[in-house]
């Protein structure tokens, strides 16, 4: 039988991206009441694992991650686990590497000067264009300002509201 | 974490910023801060457990009798008065709370990618906290609003959030089955048909919370519903003039 070498390669091809998508991850334990389970129950016994502990996820079953870590082999559920570290937040606005910021200061810059020539206010332009009336982003800005110290937080967890 | 990362977290911020500000538009938004407080302690308590503790949670309660709460992306919740105001106490805010954190944890409103360019880094440095909407982002807001409102979600999406909150619950001590007690009382009201199109028939949820909750072992006993304190915020919320 001749082998034709364009299926040999589409072959080649479907091989390595299934190997790549079913590459193992690593993930990091988020909660701190997670454990290494037995089995894919959440009544399954088996080890507490600390919250930030790195794990590697070999696969998916249901609601939870088969894994792997140091100390064996398990499942976890998958809400419990996620691609970042737990201490590393993201706000609206922040976290852009200081390169990415510098070059869109510039883009700004010069968006602010064409704006200008042509005599327009940059709120006003945006406002305009956006249609911002259907939008009430006054009261998301509230939002965002009412802020809880972790020390309220854990005087809340432990069972009491702070005054 | 890396910048296109970060990238399309602040992609997913920003078109999720600018959903609730469209349904705090249409509804209108009840500011109190001792309740919003509230509302993010319950909220970040469950949260903080969860696989996208990168996001800093935000709640907001819209002025709207209606009962129902909304999951916009990067982790900005909406509940609206009216649900406030039915729920019996903190296990079944609870879980309405993680069910929607679920729907954010699961990327159920897709997943956002780098990549988008200037208009969303200019967003974010004009004043006013970046209240600028360009038109892809409000192609994405206007999709997603439908989404809430309308067509609702997929129902497996909708399952997996109720199987999802309870898991997130019962961890923190709360009665994981308190989200069967809430729609029970909800399949016997009138007036809420934004909630009863677009998730799946209140009978499927509950059988399927039951079943799940024998299956993983999820225990009532020794549950805190946290009642008294519920109830001096819903006390709160009732006695603030409209």
């Amino acid at each position: 039988m001749k082998l034709n070498p364009i299926r040999i390669l589409c072959v080649a091809i479907m091989l390595l991206v299934a190997t790549a998508v079913g590459a193992d991850r690593t993930m990091y334990i988020q909660s701190p009441s997670a454990r290494l389970l037995n089995a894919p129950k959440m009544d399954a016994s088996g080890p507490a694992i600390a919250r930030g502990t790195a794990i590697t996820q070999t696969g998916e079953e249901g609601l939870f991650f088969r894994v792997r870590t140091d100390s064996g082999t398990g499942y976890v559920p998958r809400l419990y686990a996620s691609a970042f570290p737990p201490s590393q937040k993201v706000n609206f606005g922040t976290g852009i590497d200081k390169d990415t910021a510098v070059k869109a200061r510039a883009r700004a810059s010069n968006y602010s000067q064409t704006v200008a020539a042509r005599g327009i206010s940059e709120s006003q332009t945006l406002r305009t264009r956006s249609g911002l009336q259907d939008f009430d982003f006054d009261s998301i800005d509230w939002i965002e300002h009412v802020q809880i110290s972790q020390a309220e937080m854990s005087a809340f967890t432990s069972g009491g509201i702070p005054k | 974490m890396s910048s296109q990362e970060k990238e399309a977290i602040q992609n997913e911020l920003q078109v999720g910023r600018s959903l609730a500000a469209r349904l705090a538009k249409k509804y209108g938004t009840v500011r109190d801060e001792n309740l919003t407080k509230y509302l993010l302690f319950v909220s970040r308590s469950i949260a903080t457990r969860s696989s996208r503790n990168e996001l800093n949670l935000q709640v907001g309660v819209l002025a709207t009798d209606e009962v129902n709460a909304f999951a916009c992306p990067g982790g900005y919740i909406m509940v609206t008065r009216g649900l406030l105001l039915e729920l019996q106490d903190e296990s079944e805010l609870a879980f309405v709370l993680a069910h929607e954190i679920s729907h954010v944890a699961y990327q159920h409103s897709g997943q956002f990618q780098s990549g988008t360019g200037f208009v969303s880094f200019v967003s974010a440095l004009f004043a006013g906290g970046g209240s600028v909407v360009n038109s892809a982002v409000r192609q994405s807001t206007g999709e997603l609003e439908a989404q809430l409102l309308e067509k609702g979600r997929q129902r497996n999406f909708e399952l997996d959030a109720d199987r999802a909150g309870m898991v997130l619950i019962s961890g923190l001590g709360y009665n994981p089955l308190s989200g069967t007690a809430y729609l029970r009382r909800l399949a016997s009201m009138t007036g809420n048909q934004t909630f009863i199109k677009t998730h799946p028939p209140i009978s499927d949820r509950i059988t399927t919370m039951e079943l799940f909750a024998v299956e993983q072992g999820l225990t009532t006993s020794q549950a805190n519903v946290y009642q008294q304190r519920y109830t001096e915020y819903k006390t709160l919320l009732r006695n603030k003039p409209n």
